[in-house]
């Protein structure tokens, strides 16, 4: 049993470890979403491995969620950053202030 | 011949994951998610979730990185200017981590694999029982996941308008 679940974990918590690195030093936001997608996708594949070993629907469920609301946040993270780049003319994050006026 | 696709699995997941850590332009990046994208699908396969497979591959694949994909091309591929010793500062903290994944998981999965089994068996690859729990035990988050979904197109509606636009016809009235 352990076994079938540490299979599946290890590759899952790798995943998630580095988009954790990468959403720690990268700097244009770009590259941090796609970092931040990369956690999310490492989250979802921890949650179908304790899902599939123990044949449960839940963890499915919450993966379909977290499918739902990763496209709405990718949506929404990049109408703000054409946004901040037709401010900013960069899509840095320093820049992020640029867009309070 | 399962071993064998795990492997290859394993190896397009975390590969790709390390080429959008180390890329310089954003092109490279988005092709590096593709192909983490489709290794994480190919292990949904293995666990015969064979449904969240195939939604994976339609949503990630085929609309996120297509948004991606879009972004950059409507700001232009900028490359970054990283030093060859900082990459090697990411892959060996890479490494480092990796070899406390590879020390964790196993206590991890041992410890859960001590827990009891749910009495009911149900199975992950159909997309009938998806729908059965989503609109029955599922309900409420069913529906403010719709709601999100909603808020978030009218906020991207929101942002995207040109204010620049708008106050020069305040002006022209």
């Amino acid at each position: 049993m352990s076994d079938i679940i540490n299979q599946f974990l290890a590759p899952a918590l790798m995943l998630f470890i580095t988009g954790f690195v990468g959403a720690m030093l990268k700097r244009n936001l770009i590259s941090l979403f796609m970092c931040v997608e990369l956690m999310l996708c490492g989250a979802m594949l921890a949650l179908l491995s304790f899902a599939s070993a123990y044949d449960d629907m839940r963890g499915g469920v919450f993966t379909f969620f977290i499918l739902t609301i990763a496209a709405a946040e990718v949506a929404v993270g990049l109408a703000i950053l054409t946004r901040l780049f037709s401010v900013a003319k960069s899509v840095s994050g320093n820049n992020l202030g640029n867009l309070r006026d | 011949m399962a071993d064998f696709s795990y492997y290859i699995f394993c190896a397009m997941l975390l590969g790709g994951a390390l080429v959008v850590l180390l890329s310089r332009g954003y092109v490279n990046a988005a092709m590096g998610m593709l192909c983490s994208m489709l290794g994480a699908a190919g292990l949904m396969v293995l666990m015969q979730c064979y449904f969240l497979a195939f939604v994976m591959v339609s949503v990630y694949a085929g609309s996120v990185l297509v948004l991606f994909v879009f972004v950059v091309m409507l700001i232009g591929d900028v490359k970054e200017n990283s030093s060859i010793w900082r990459k090697i500062g990411i892959v060996g903290l890479w490494v480092v981590l990796g070899a406390f994944v590879g020390w964790v998981s196993p206590m991890l999965s041992q410890a859960a694999a001590g827990l009891s089994k749910t009495t009911e068996v149900v199975f992950l690859s159909q997309a009938k029982n998806y729908g059965l729990v989503l609109m029955t035990e599922f309900m409420l988050p069913f529906q403010i996941a719709g709601a999100l979904l909603l808020a978030a197109m009218i906020g991207v509606m929101v942002v995207a308008k040109n204010p620049s636009r708008k106050k020069a016809r305040r002006e022209l009235v």
